[in-house]
């Protein structure tokens, strides 16, 4: 099976194509998605410094999936 | 000490998922098999992993590579279980809906798409609601224009195996969907989202992926 390669599509301008998107999508799914076991799972997300995160390391241009 | 999950897989599934490396703590991923499914786990010390930056990073890339070796309901983050009977007590319990689960995600990935309003585009009211009256007519008018943008994509889900929707999740925020597509769809899904975005003028479409199928692992049968 082909690795799965991360991609970035956005229509946004590159001003306003925040990396934080990425971040978001991420939190979204990892603590609110995904298969439920307890009553509940810790939410808080105060710890999380959304500008410290390297997002980069998670989104990629489109162009460089296109290029593939 | 209690385990850490990170997903299920079909144990011996087609995909032959093999299960090394560590996650989260350096500790060692190993399976734990019930049935035709198979959890995989780490030991964890101590309490509830917490939100951590760099424990969410690690537990992403490592569900990331796990994708990579084949079909993986994953976990929410976080999900702890007593010991051994307590992950054979949930994969017993849930055995039929997680199987099919497992297998409606084979050979696909999930894809984000946020419909965010262009800058001026707004429909959002910039002064405070006057009246209970002016406050339901401008969510009412929220929800339409939300509607209006989310059926200009319907054309996505033609290219997608299934999917989520969320509409309004945030004022600046028509639609949140999740699709989840095959992976030999994705360009194709790309290409259709950056077409669909060059003709809405009033939001910017913004895809992120591909992500293990977490927005399928629970909720309506995909």
């Amino acid at each position: 099976m082909k690795p799965a390669r991360t991609l970035y599509a956005s229509t946004a301008s590159p001003a306003t194509r925040s990396a934080p998107v990425g971040l978001v999508d991420l939190l979204d799914r990892l603590l609110a998605g995904g298969v439920v076991v307890q009553a509940h799972v810790t939410l808080a997300v105060a710890d999380v410094d959304l500008v410290d995160v390297d997002i980069m390391l998670l989104v990629a241009a489109t162009a460089t999936l296109a290029s593939r | 000490m209690s385990l850490l999950l990170y997903g299920i897989v079909e144990a011996g599934g087609a995909s032959g998922q093999v299960v090394s490396g560590v996650g989260l703590d350096n500790e060692p991923l190993r399976t734990v098999v019930e049935g035709s499914l198979a959890a995989i786990v780490s030991e964890h010390a101590g309490a509830d992993p917490r939100p951590e930056i760099d424990s969410l990073r690690n537990y992403e890339s490592t569900v990331r590579r796990l994708m990579e070796g084949g079909e993986i309901l994953p976990a929410r983050f976080g999900s702890t279980l007593a010991d051994e009977g307590a992950v054979r007590g949930l994969l017993r319990r849930r055995h039929r809906d997680l199987l099919s689960r497992v297998r409606r995600v084979r050979g696909t990935v999930e894809l984000a798409l946020r419909a965010r309003w262009r800058p001026g585009t707004e429909v959002t009211p910039s002064a405070p609601p006057s009246s209970g009256t002016s406050y339901l007519r401008d969510r009412l008018e929220l929800r339409q224009s939300a509607r209006r943008v989310a059926s200009e994509l319907d054309p996505l889900t033609a290219l997608a195996r299934s999917s989520r929707r969320t509409l309004s999740p945030a004022p600046d925020l028509p639609v949140l969907d999740a699709y989840l597509v095959e992976r030999d769809r994705v360009r194709e899904f790309v290409a259709l989202v950056a077409q669909l975005g060059d003709s809405l003028d009033e939001v910017e479409l913004t895809c992120t992926g591909p992500w293990p199928p977490y927005s399928f692992a629970e909720g309506a049968p995909v």
